[in-house]
């Protein structure tokens, strides 16, 4: 590193790190810190604690079904984003073919591009389809904006993969659809994973986009947490975020253990299947 | 009976040549060993045989039938990669049983199957471990079980053993012939290294540029070779150059460029005035302190230096005229005796022992 | 899986085979497929619309005019939302850098477990919900919260200072959103710097702060242009910041055309501000590639 007052330069640029660091991630906790209150608006400094938000919270319907409705969304579009994100990143870091660039620039420009431009775009064109608002189209939506995440990561580990293994298993005599089921994807998988979290995530936390196709049913979790803060601002509002980031972080670790667990599993089972 | 042929085999990258023209026929049983340098055309041409890759040009032929548009997987080849291509994600067990998967073949077939060729490569108690717990000799032996359980009709290895160490691959040669020899399956094997393409085949096929530059057994290979090339790639080989003086009979005069006369044999005709390449293999070379008993080739010399390497003595030769000599002396024809720096010796080459090329 | 092996299978396996141009289309339709129809279409839609006219109860009247465009740049209120977009995108990215920079080194220079978990956190912020990050913003800059509450009890201050709804807040917002997006590619170029390169520079006779200078900041412009061209981008479009932090002078262009299209039901002027929003950007990176040239960016950083 750097050598002249070493001590000094060191401590000055660490601890502007750390301070950077805090600057990131002190909102959070003061979110999850007021979600604890006993009064009615989130002040500070709280007088005591409470989980009195928390019941009203499982309590509230409407709010619960929100959380359910984001979270299957979630699901559903990252599925489909793991299988479309995945096949493009096939086709881009295997094959050459024409308008590739400008296709590849395309595909990552929802990461890029104002939600709400997304979200009036497919709105327009169920409007002019006559097409309702609906899970489906959500769904639909969601995976737009989610697959070039996939996209991205798959192609990352699918640059370093070694063919050779492909090669193997033509000349032992799986063709080109087995083999792609029984080495390929199995040795892509963790990327295609780690993509389809990335997707859940974002689908998740998803509002620009999401507030121009969303119904009264078919509210999302942001959705909700946005009317609330406009006229509902109590800790309840706290609650739904300190579930969300507890979501957030958690799945990725859970699906982590499971992921493992169940390779392994498949990895040691039996001889001659 | 011919196994696998190959017709006017061409094969282009754009402009680039990799593979012009090849032919031959492979018998059955046969270990036959594509040999040359990086760049050659002998994996491509394997790849082709395998199907990995389309000829541009030609035919290749597998047991009489015509293969240029079947796809690997339904040419009943077993093929081993120089980086052995062992599945991961699957087992010992599981990467040998998959060929037979894939053809089909009953769960208490494989099993026995399996079993057999595992015993056969001597890894039957590592079944059920995973390729990266494996050292590179046990991976190469499961790659090779896995490519000769499905009784391909040819068995096509790709530089097997290059990635092991010295002592290994020696190991290995000897195992991969002993099992070759035992199943009895037809083998195409590529490799750049001379002494396991002399050590393990039947027949050796030299390639320069994607050509077919001379095919012969072994020991034709070695004795004698077509073209410079060939002399110069397999062994180690002084080169010198001259002029035929006279002929007569079998037997050729040849001054060197350098002043020295040297007796030769020559299988064909040549001329006087003909400009000609000499090869004497370094073993080739006979050292001595006092006069023997033949007159011809006999050449006083300086020893420039000594290397002991062991079981073989390396010098370095000038002779009276100029000519600098490598030669390779081992222990018990030198009757453990060294000849030591700036000794003068006689120099004894016998003439059957030159290789004549025109030049 | 049998029926991989299936007759029907094969045949078009063999078809395909035999057709190189094939492949890559079959793989690749899915998700041209998915954009060209949901994204692509509908945006050539949105252009028609913003040509056309507001009908009876929002409606849309297809007619050619450029009437929405003129009432876009001939009304202040509207005209400053483009501008003040492209102030604040310059801002929060002129921020970011400032901020990010030196955290981007640090993480670049650092070796080991250390580096490993500070990436780990980095990334943990910017996986917590927009929404949940920029409320607490609100709960922590609002009259009632810790830096009044703070301020007041040390009085330094007589009554709590107005933080929220203004440019400051919406700022301080992005930036807190932002500075991943900036660390995260200034990290990745510097972190290719070779060391030699440094040492080399010190054993010709350069200081710390002109190897600096002249050696790391120069080699790390990849990154640097990364960070800034995304965070720029990203901004300008911010949406959930200056709603939830912003006051009525600080609307930014995607309010202006979620309000159209949500609220007002304009869809023809929304359609036009949201067209002239996509012509600014795609002007933004044109120069961007002019002047410094987008494969730069390739060659810094691996995307995100």
């Amino acid at each position: 590193m750097l050598s002249f007052p070493k001590i000094q330069k060191i401590s000055f640029l660490l601890v502007f790190t750390i301070g950077i660091y805090f600057f990131l991630f002190t909102p959070i906790f003061v979110v999850i810190l007021m979600s604890f209150t006993p009064h009615n608006i989130a002040s500070f400094p709280i007088p005591g604690y409470t989980l009195k938000w928390y019941r009203e919270f499982w309590a509230d319907t409407a709010l619960i079904r929100a959380l359910m409705n984001s979270l299957l969304v979630g699901v559903c579009a990252s599925f489909l984003s793991g299988i479309i994100g995945t096949l493009a990143a096939i086709a881009f870091v295997r094959s050459n073919f024409r308008g590739k660039q400008l296709l590849g620039a395309v595909i990552l420009s929802p990461m890029i591009l104002s939600g709400i431009i997304t979200g009036i775009a497919l709105l327009s064109f169920m409007t002019i389809m006559h097409v309702h608002k609906s899970f489906l189209m959500l769904v639909v939506g969601h995976t737009l904006l989610t697959f070039p995440y996939v996209f991205v990561v798959v192609q990352t580990q699918l640059y370093g993969f070694d063919r050779s293994i492909e090669e193997a298993s033509m000349t032992l005599g799986a063709n080109e659809l087995e083999t792609f089921f029984y080495i390929t994807l199995p040795n892509i998988l963790p990327s295609i994973i780690a993509g389809m979290l990335f997707a859940l995530t974002i689908s998740i936390d998803e509002f620009v986009a999401t507030q121009c196709w969303v119904t009264p049913s078919t509210e999302t979790a942001p959705i909700k947490i946005f009317s609330m803060l406009r006229f509902e601002v109590t800790p309840k509002v706290n609650v739904l975020g300190t579930v969300i980031v507890v979501v957030t972080i958690l799945v990725p670790f859970l699906a982590e253990k499971l992921i493992a667990k169940k390779m392994d599993v498949r990895l040691y089972k039996k001889e001659g299947k | 009976m011919i196994d696998v042929e190959l017709q006017g085999i061409t094969k282009r990258f754009g402009d680039y040549i990799a593979v012009n023209n090849i032919s031959l026929g492979i018998e059955k049983g046969e270990f036959l060993s594509f040999l040359g340098p990086s760049g050659c055309g002998k994996t491509t041409t394997l790849r082709m045989i395998a199907g990995l890759e389309e000829p541009s040009e030609g035919s290749i032929f597998i047991k009489g039938k015509r293969v240029n548009n079947v796809p690997p997987f339904m040419r009943n080849i077993g093929m081993v990669f120089q980086n052995y291509a062992l599945f991961p994600h699957k087992s010992v067990f599981e990467n040998v049983a998959y060929g037979l998967r894939m053809r089909q073949v009953g769960k208490k077939e494989i099993r026995r199957r399996v079993g057999e060729i595992l015993d056969l490569v001597q890894l039957s108690n590592l079944e059920n471990r995973m390729p990266r717990q494996l050292s590179g000799g046990q991976q190469q032996r499961v790659a090779l079980a896995r490519a000769l359980v499905i009784n391909p009709d040819v068995l096509l290895l790709d530089e097997p053993l290059s990635n092991l160490d010295a002592k290994l691959r020696e190991e290995m040669r000897v195992e991969t012939k002993k099992i070759q020899q035992e199943v009895g399956i037809t083998t195409i094997y590529v490799t750049h290294d001379q002494v396991e393409a002399l050590s393990m085949s039947d027949r050796i096929v030299i390639m320069k540029e994607g050509e077919i530059i001379q095919i012969g057994s072994p020991k034709e290979i070695y004795e004698a070779p077509k073209e410079s090339f060939v002399a110069e790639f397999i062994g180690q080989s002084n080169c010198l150059v001259g002029k035929v003086i006279a002929v007569k009979g079998e037997e050729v005069e040849i001054r060197t460029d350098t002043g020295l006369m040297i007796s030769a044999r020559a299988g064909e005709q040549l001329e006087e005035g003909k400009h000609v390449k000499l090869y004497v293999r370094v073993e080739s070379i006979e050292i001595s302190e006092r006069h023997s008993l033949n007159s011809k080739n006999v050449f006083e010399g300086l020893i420039e230096s000594a290397s002991f390497q062991g079981w073989e003595t390396v010098y370095y030769i000038k002779l009276y005229e100029g000519t600098r000599l490598v030669a390779k002396k081992n222990r018990r024809e030198s009757r453990r005796n060294l000849f030591e720096r700036d000794s003068r010796v006689l120099v004894f080459i016998r003439p059957e022992d030159l290789i004549l090329m025109p030049g | 899986m049998k029926v991989l092996r299936s007759k029907f299978l094969n045949c078009i396996l063999s078809y395909v085979r035999n057709r190189d141009e094939l492949r890559p289309l079959l793989l690749i339709s899915p998700s041209a497929l998915w954009i060209i129809l949901f994204l692509f279409i509908p945006l050539i839609i949105i252009g028609i619309y913003s040509f056309s006219s507001r009908g009876e109860g929002g409606s849309i009247v297809f007619s050619f005019s450029l009437q929405n465009y003129k009432h876009f740049w001939t009304t202040p209120i509207y005209t400053r939302t483009i501008v003040k977009s492209v102030i604040i995108g310059i801002e929060v990215t002129l921020v970011c850098l400032i901020m990010g920079y030196f955290p981007a080194y640090y993480l670049g220079r650092l070796k080991g477990v250390r580096r490993v978990l500070l990436i780990v956190l980095l990334i943990v912020p910017f996986w917590t919900s927009i929404i949940i990050r920029t409320y607490s913003w609100v709960l922590i800059l609002g009259n009632q919260g810790p830096i009044n509450y703070f301020l007041l009890k040390w009085g330094l201050i007589h009554e709590p200072i107005q933080f929220l709804y203004r440019e400051f807040a919406v700022i301080l917002g992005l930036v807190h959103i932002m500075l991943p997006f900036m660390i995260l590619p200034i990290f990745t170029s510097i972190d290719r710097i070779d060391q030699a390169l440094l040492d080399a520079s010190k054993s010709l006779g350069a200081g710390n702060v002109r190897t600096f200078f002249e050696v790391t900041v120069p080699l790390s412009l990849p990154g640097i242009s990364a960070g800034c061209l995304l965070v720029f981008i990203i901004s300008v479009g911010a949406f959930l910041t200056p709603a939830i932090l912003g006051g009525p002078k600080d609307m930014m262009i995607a309010m202006l055309i979620q309000q159209n299209f949500l609220m007002l039901f304009d869809w023809p002027f929304g359609s036009a501000a949201a067209i002239i929003y996509l012509v600014t950007i795609i002007f933004v990176v044109f120069i961007f590639n002019k002047v410094i040239g987008l494969n730069k960016i390739w060659m810094g950083s691996n995307g995100k």
